[in-house]
């Protein structure tokens, strides 16, 4: 499911409505049936991963302690949480020898993916990302998309995907939710959206030049 | 007799002077940061109280120090010796810079570290004892220097209630019209300033995270 709209179109605070970083003035969100307000905030929190374009990897914590941040914090034991730091790693495609670096001494790709794989730590069932690989280079950010689109095949995680890139929300979105103004306009599939006679979405389309539904290596 | 000469003379009374300062600088130092640091977490968390207590420690700072030390002297207990009351005084001063720069310091911690921090569920003690306190620690040893090296400046003054220090030298030399005397008290006071500012300015660079 991918968020799409432009800025200030109110997909962050979309997003930040479901993990309870800002709660609803009116009405309610549901997670597996119970609104935000009913749910411990902190359990609720740690069963959705959340990544986001800033990254906010702690400066004062490796690698490692960054990615073992959920668990260490669920009190798993130091050798499961190396363990899982290890399988991590390796999931998102980074050496485990970075294990011991700091953050600073990433590129931006390599902290992207780290923050990644902290999302991923605890193994949550829902997965929050907003513009996760906004801040990338044009190609890193192409490698990404791909090897996230692989690693959502295997992991089959409810993804809710922030971005105001077309093209990224073709590539990634199995849904697309076109936001404007904070409502939601349209809800459809890639194929529904680019060919939508709904005027907001024909020109959020027209102006990316109306691209292609990029083929998918896991539909 | 030059000032070295005097100084090498009275060792015995110059080091006893020094320790009084230190002990008056010490105490006060550590209670302020016993109390300024937890002042300062406190109004980040509850920014209702940010202006009461900011503006509190600033209005003690503007009071005149002498005339501090004598508003002091009736209080109960505290008022019996000269050193408590130097202490309480000193600690008073102290607070502004320590609350201040914790304050800021956790305030000036990245919003998105922050963000992220709460996003995945930790509770705010988690937050605070493993993200927001080791990240504004520089600012906060910062705080503990300005605290130090104001306080012995200041502990001289102590010396005008009877509460000992290298200010003893000081007011004695005033009074006696002697230069030596005078410097015997302020450049012990200066050298121990100078190797607080130092020592602390170390740590905090230490301390920083880069």
């Amino acid at each position: 499911m991918v968020l799409l709209g432009r800025s200030g179109s109110g997909k962050t605070t979309t997003l930040k409505l479901i993990n309870r970083l800002l709660t609803p003035s009116a009405g309610e969100v549901r997670v597996e049936g119970r609104t935000t307000r009913e749910w411990d905030v902190i359990r609720l929190r740690r069963m959705i991963g959340y990544v986001i374009q800033d990254i906010g990897l702690f400066p004062h914590f490796t690698v490692a302690r960054n990615i073992g941040l959920v668990p260490q914090i669920e009190n798993w034991s130091p050798d499961r949480i190396h363990q899982r730091v290890e399988e991590l790693l390796e999931l998102v495609g980074l050496d485990t020898s970075l294990g011991q670096r700091y953050p600073r001494e990433l590129s931006g790709g390599q902290r992207q993916r780290v923050g990644v794989a902290r999302a991923l730590a605890a193994d949550p069932p829902i997965l929050l990302m907003d513009e996760p690989f906004g801040a990338l280079d044009p190609i890193t950010r192409a490698e990404l998309q791909r090897e996230f689109l692989a690693l959502q095949g295997r992991l089959h995680k409810t993804v809710v995907f922030v971005t105001h890139d077309l093209r990224e929300a073709l590539l990634l979105g199995t849904r697309i939710a076109l936001m404007e103004d904070g409502r939601l306009i349209s809800l459809d599939t890639p194929q529904e959206f680019v060919n939508s006679t709904e005027p907001t979405v024909a020109a959020y389309v027209a102006a990316f030049g109306t691209p292609e539904i990029p083929k998918r290596a896991n539909p | 007799m030059n000032i070295w000469q005097f100084m090498l003379h009275n060792h015995t009374e110059v080091l006893e002077l020094t320790l009084q300062h230190l002990w008056l600088v010490g105490a006060s130092t550590f209670f302020a940061v016993l109390i300024g640091i937890p002042l300062g977490i406190l109004i980040t968390r509850w920014p209702a109280l940010n202006k009461p207590v900011l503006g509190t420690a600033n209005i003690i700072q503007t009071i005149p120090s002498l005339a501090l030390f004598g508003f002091l002297l009736p209080a109960p207990w505290i008022g019996a010796r000269a050193d408590r009351l130097a202490i309480l005084a000193l600690t008073l001063y102290a607070l502004l810079p320590l609350i201040r720069n914790t304050y800021t310091g956790i305030k000036g911690v990245d919003r998105a570290v922050i963000e992220a921090g709460r996003g995945m569920g930790m509770t705010d003690r988690q937050l605070l004892w493993q993200v927001e306190l080791p990240l504004s620690l520089g600012v906060i040893i910062a705080g503990v220097r300005i605290a130090a090296v104001l306080s012995i400046g200041l502990a001289t003054i102590a010396a005008a209630i009877g509460a000992g220090g290298l200010g003893e030298y000081i007011f004695r030399g005033l009074a006696m019209v002697n230069d030596q005397v005078i410097l015997a008290g302020a450049i012990p006071a200066a050298a121990l300033a100078i190797l607080a500012d130092v020592s602390l300015g170390w740590l905090e660079k230490r301390l920083a995270p880069s």
